[in-house]
């Protein structure tokens, strides 16, 4: 301990020494560990924080792996009975959905987070109210009690912490619920963090009877003695057995998805493609700083060899030097903290909605855990081969008398140093190339619709209030014309999910002829629009006619389809006049499932409803009139800004019922935002981390290339005096560095070629091995770091024969 | 040969002829200006006035670029330290002045190929310079001097490193050089090493207080004590 201390000391007395070194390679180490420090902070946040529940990991959602999207993840209520009844590996199932619940009865109507939830959900996620109680069996059956649990934070925010808050009453989607618990405020269901927890028999569209009513979602506890994978054999069998029995359930099947993954599954690749990229960069910072050691130990070699003269072991040297490196990186460390958590906050403003949860930007142990272990590790990186390297030079300098002497062994070490810094940065520097092209492709891609100057909102109607189909369409029918007369909107219109919105479902259907199992059917995108819906969102129309004022509940049904299905479904045909079976499906909401068949009247073009990196899908539109389910989207085209019309379309919504709240206030550019959000956080991190190891590299190779100009004045000199031009001589030192760049170059074309796959979800419209981008990266490469060799090749023509001839 | 003429900078005033075919001895103390002398007439020092003439050309009015021609065409230089490049065998670093000419890769390997055996170092040429002893390496530095064929060798202490019985081999071997009809110049404190040369230069405090073929060298009264 003695002999540690004595070597900190001594350590930080060296630093102390050469101020010039020390700032550098700190300023160096804490770019590099901040970095690294910030991303670890998004991934612990994102990725390791584990869930507030006991033993998290035994929480499952039960998904089917085949069906994809939403579709994938219900499950009816009579199947749910009968996995909870069947089922041997799970503590308990319990049902949840979440939808939107309309708050009356107070100043103004309100939107909250509902999540609706079968009796034994807070048993099965072990969760105590701070007062009250939670659900009890037989609550979640049709017909029981209306009693609503209220979450901590809707408590405190919208109720005032009232302290007899139990035993109040809400008036939820137009019914009164009494309030029978408060749940702590260390509840987060990270699934969907809701306001009010209702029983699931009171969910809008709970069906009790209907197998092909699968609009819930399960969630399981595996018991402490059971497996996930003996969990999801054991709900496998049992959905065999039901798709044996019930035509609803053919083909499906089981997978077992933990909450954990639930949450962060669609972060997870880019925050692990980030993790490796940040670390080449911390590569890169250590490989600059022990290049920096290796050069100013050549400064040193006197004094190791009196060290090794008077009996310090290799051992002990190495010991010592490591422990000025370690300092170096506990000092880099320290001051990767504040970069880190500056750079967290800046990249969290540039991109707030990219992430799933909400990412903590103060300091915990685990950051100050992982900063410190990345700083002592780093010092040892880059200080373990110079350690190793002065060492031996300290008992050769000892045998040739304390001499001087030119090491060409660590020159090329230094060269190695720099090929592996620049091959690292091709790597960052392709992948940051292909992002941004990505990124690029995803912003011109278009999404079938024009989204300038309109305005979005959406709204629920309660089945109390509006049980009648008539009721829901005069409704919407209504609040389309009274927002029509808005001053400032060109139109109005109404469609249920909102391309962007994360709104959206599909329905399953056939065509005359074709041949299909039940349950097997094809499957579209089915949606509700008014008739204004395509001409306001300047959606084409390819063929036949839209929706009209006369497709009312009356007349014949009528769909229209997209470019897609239409030469999918009906190749070198008009599909105009063609017919569309419904075999037992809806597309509204709120609306019971029946067999119906609708005419093809019209074709449009292709709009993507998800994501912009989607595929174009099949879609079928339908008039509101003739399905007027009880949820929509009003969509207003403005010819003024569409947020300053906000307030007065909402008085608009309300003069057709005061009590109807709307909610998700925004413009149809902020969904496209939103949409991209995750894409611009990654690709601007990898710029940032791109141009990080391109400036790191480029000082490497300079550095390199201008020591490497010291320790070869003498030579320089000699070649001189030998005949050597200034030509001669800048082909010398600049051929030298074009050595370096192009293996390196060489070398990160193929690790590049060798990783970029990695980043294959991450990419839009662009191959993982994209020649353009390769080129371009290379090029880039290659001049800044022949420029960074031609400075000091340019100053190495100037060198002085004799001074070189006298330079030892 | 050479003719200076007021030449100063370090040294003061200097006046110098040389005939091809001479072997000249520069001696004087440390600080004399017997190496900045070397280095003036070798054109690797520029930092000096008057006139300088070297086979018949006006050093004086030529530029960087054309000293260094003649430098290249000419001259050939032997240093105390041998300066021997170290991470070069010792064929390539006889390679290394031809290849700073316009000569052709086979003619380069065949003027090496000569020198190595004249030299009788063949056996020697994939070696390192470190591999070799001290005599050796200044063997292999004079062999590097001569490759070229140079009119001129500057010698720098040239034996300074050596033991007496290595010291002897160099200078048999410059007087062969000179015999052969190359004019050397050379610095040196030895006065054995000078009885190799025909004229012997005396420097003190960069001026020339005994040239033997000009008697009338003047020398300030500050310096003649």
């Amino acid at each position: 301990m003695g002999i540690l201390l004595q070597d900190v000391r001594y350590g930080l007395r060296m630093l102390r020494r050469s101020p010039g070194f020390t700032v550098v390679a700190v300023l160096t180490l804490a770019l590099g560990i901040g970095a690294n420090t910030a991303i670890f902070s998004l991934v612990n946040s994102v990725l390791l924080t584990k869930l507030p529940f006991r033993n998290p990991n035994k929480l499952m959602i039960v998904r089917d792996p085949v069906r994809s999207g939403d579709e994938g993840y219900g499950v009816s209520v009579p199947d749910f009975e009968d996995y909870r009844a069947q089922q041997h590996t799970f503590q308990d199932l319990s049902l949840w959905v979440a939808q939107s619940v309309n708050l009356t009865g107070t100043e103004r109507p309100d939107r909250v987070i509902g999540s609706f939830v079968s009796a034994n959900f807070f048993h099965l996620l072990e969760v105590q109210p701070i007062k009250g109680r939670t659900f009890v069996t037989g609550e979640d059956r049709p017909g029981s009690n209306h009693v609503v649990v209220v979450s901590h934070g809707a408590w405190q925010d919208r109720f005032g912490s009232d302290p007899n808050f139990i035993g109040k009453q809400l008036t939820l989607n137009g019914e009164i619920y009494t309030v029978i618990g408060i749940l702590p405020a260390s509840f987060h269901y990270t699934l969907a963090d809701s306001d009010v927890w209702i029983t699931i028999s009171h969910y809008p569209d709970y069906i009790e009877h209907d197998r092909a009513a699968k609009n819930q979602l399960m969630i399981g506890r595996i018991k402490d003695e059971s497996t996930r994978s003996q969990a999801a054999a054991d709900l496998d069998v049992i959905a065999r057995s039901l798709a044996a029995n019930y035509p609803q359930d053919a083909g499906v099947r089981i997978a077992l998805t933990g909450f954990q993954e639930a949450v962060t599954e669609s972060a997870r690749p880019a925050l692990l493609v980030l993790l490796g990229a940040v670390g080449l960069v911390l590569l890169i910072a250590c490989a600059n700083v022990a290049n920096l050691l290796l050069s100013r130990g050549a400064g040193r070699s006197r004094e190791l060899a009196m060290r090794a003269a008077l009996g310090a072991t290799r051992t002990r040297i190495v010991r010592q030097l490591l422990t000025e490196t370690c300092l170096v990186g506990l000092l880099g460390g320290a001051g990767s903290l504040l970069i880190a958590t500056w750079a967290l906050r800046a990249l969290l403003k540039l991109s707030p909605r990219s992430l799933p949860v909400e990412v903590n930007t103060s300091l915990n142990w685990q950051i100050l855990t992982f900063a410190t272990l990345a700083s002592l590790l780093t010092g040892v990186l880059c200080g373990c081969i110079p350690a190793l390297r002065l060492s031996t030079i300290g008992l050769a300098q000892l045998a040739a008398g304390g001499r001087t002497t030119t090491d060409p062994q660590r020159h090329w070490l230094r060269s190695a140093i720099v090929v592996g810094q620049v091959a690292l940065s091709i790597v960052v520097l392709i992948g940051a190339g292909l992002l941004v092209k990505s990124f690029s492709q995803l912003l011109r891609s278009n999404p079938g619709f024009n989204p300038t100057n309109v305005l979005t909102m959406e709204y629920r109607l309660p089945a109390s209030k509006y049980h009648t189909a008539e009721s829901r369409w005069n409704f919407h029918r209504q609040i389309t014309e009274q927002v029509s007369h808005v001053p400032g909107v060109v139109g109005a219109a109404i469609i249920q999910g909102l391309p962007f919105s994360g709104n959206g479902g599909s329905t399953n259907f056939t065509l005359p002829g074709m041949t299909v199992a039940s349950g097997q059917e094809p499957d579209a995108i089915g949606n509700l629009v008014t008739p204004g819906y395509f001409a306001l969102m300047g959606i084409s129309v390819l063929r036949g006619r839209t929706f009209a004022d006369s497709d009312t509940s009356e007349s014949l049904p009528v769909a229209v389809i997209s470019q897609s299905m239409a030469e999918k479904y009906w190749p070198q045909q008009d599909p105009v006049g063609k017919e569309i079976l419904f075999p037992h499906a809806t597309i509204a909401a709120g609306v019971e499932a029946r067999p119906w068949r609708a005419m093809v009247v019209g074709v449009v073009a292709d709009v993507k409803q998800y994501k912009a990196r989607d595929e174009h899908q099949d879609y079928i539109y339908v008039p509101y009139a003739q399905m007027p389910g009880n949820f929509g989207t009003l969509v207003v085209k403005t010819a003024v800004e569409p947020m300053s019309l906000s307030s007065a379309v909402r008085e608009a919504v309300w003069r057709v019922d005061r009590d109807q709240p709307v909610w998700k206030i925004r413009t149809m550019e902020w969904l496209l935002d939103r949409n991209v959000a995750q894409d611009r956080f990654v690709t601007a991190l990898m710029s940032c981390f791109g141009v990080l190891a391109l400036g790191l590299t480029i000082l490497g190779t300079y550095g390199v290339i201008a020591y490497s100009v010291v320790q070869r004045t003498r030579e320089i000199g000699v070649r001189m005096a030998l005949g050597a031009t200034p030509a001669n001589v800048l082909k010398l030192v600049f051929g030298e560095g074009c050595r370096i760049v192009v293996i390196g170059t060489a070398t990160g074309l193929i690790g590049a070629l060798a990783t970029t796959r990695l980043l294959g979800r991450l990419l839009y419209g662009v191959h993982p091995n994209d020649p353009l981008t390769f080129a371009l990266v290379l090029a880039a490469m290659l001049g800044a770091a022949l420029i960074a060799s031609y400075i000091p090749a340019r100053r190495a023509t100037k060198v002085d024969p004799m001074v070189g001839l006298r330079y030892e | 040969m050479i003719q200076l003429r007021n030449m100063t900078y370090v040294l003061r005033r200097i006046n110098l002829d040389i005939q091809e075919g001479e072997f000249i001895t520069v001696m004087g103390p440390s600080g004399s200006g017997k190496s900045t002398l070397l280095s003036i007439i070798g054109m690797l020092d520029d930092s000096w006035a008057g006139e300088f003439y070297f086979l018949e050309n006006e050093v004086h009015k030529l530029d960087r670029k054309k000293r260094s021609d003649l430098n290249r065409k000419h001259i050939g230089f032997v240093f105390q330290s041998y300066h021997l490049l170290d991470n070069l065998t010792v064929y390539e670093n006889l390679d290394v002045p031809l290849s700073y000419r316009n000569i052709s890769r086979s003619q380069r390997a065949s003027m090496v190929a000569e020198i190595l055996d004249r030299f009788q170092i063949v056996g020697k040429k994939d070696l390192f310079p470190s591999q070799l002893s001290g005599g050796q390496q200044q063997l292999v530095g004079v062999a590097r001097a001569v490759v070229g064929n140079p009119k001129l060798i500057l010698a720098d202490e040239p034996t300074g490193n050596l033991h007496s019985s290595q010291a002897k081999e160099i200078m048999e071997l410059f007087k062969k050089l000179n015999e052969e009809g190359t004019t050397i110049i050379q610095v040196t404190h030895s006065e054995v090493n000078a009885s190799y040369g025909n004229r012997t230069i005396q420097l003190f405090d960069g001026w020339i207080t005994s040239d033997p073929a000009n008697p009338q060298t003047s020398t300030p009264s500050v310096v003649a004590r």
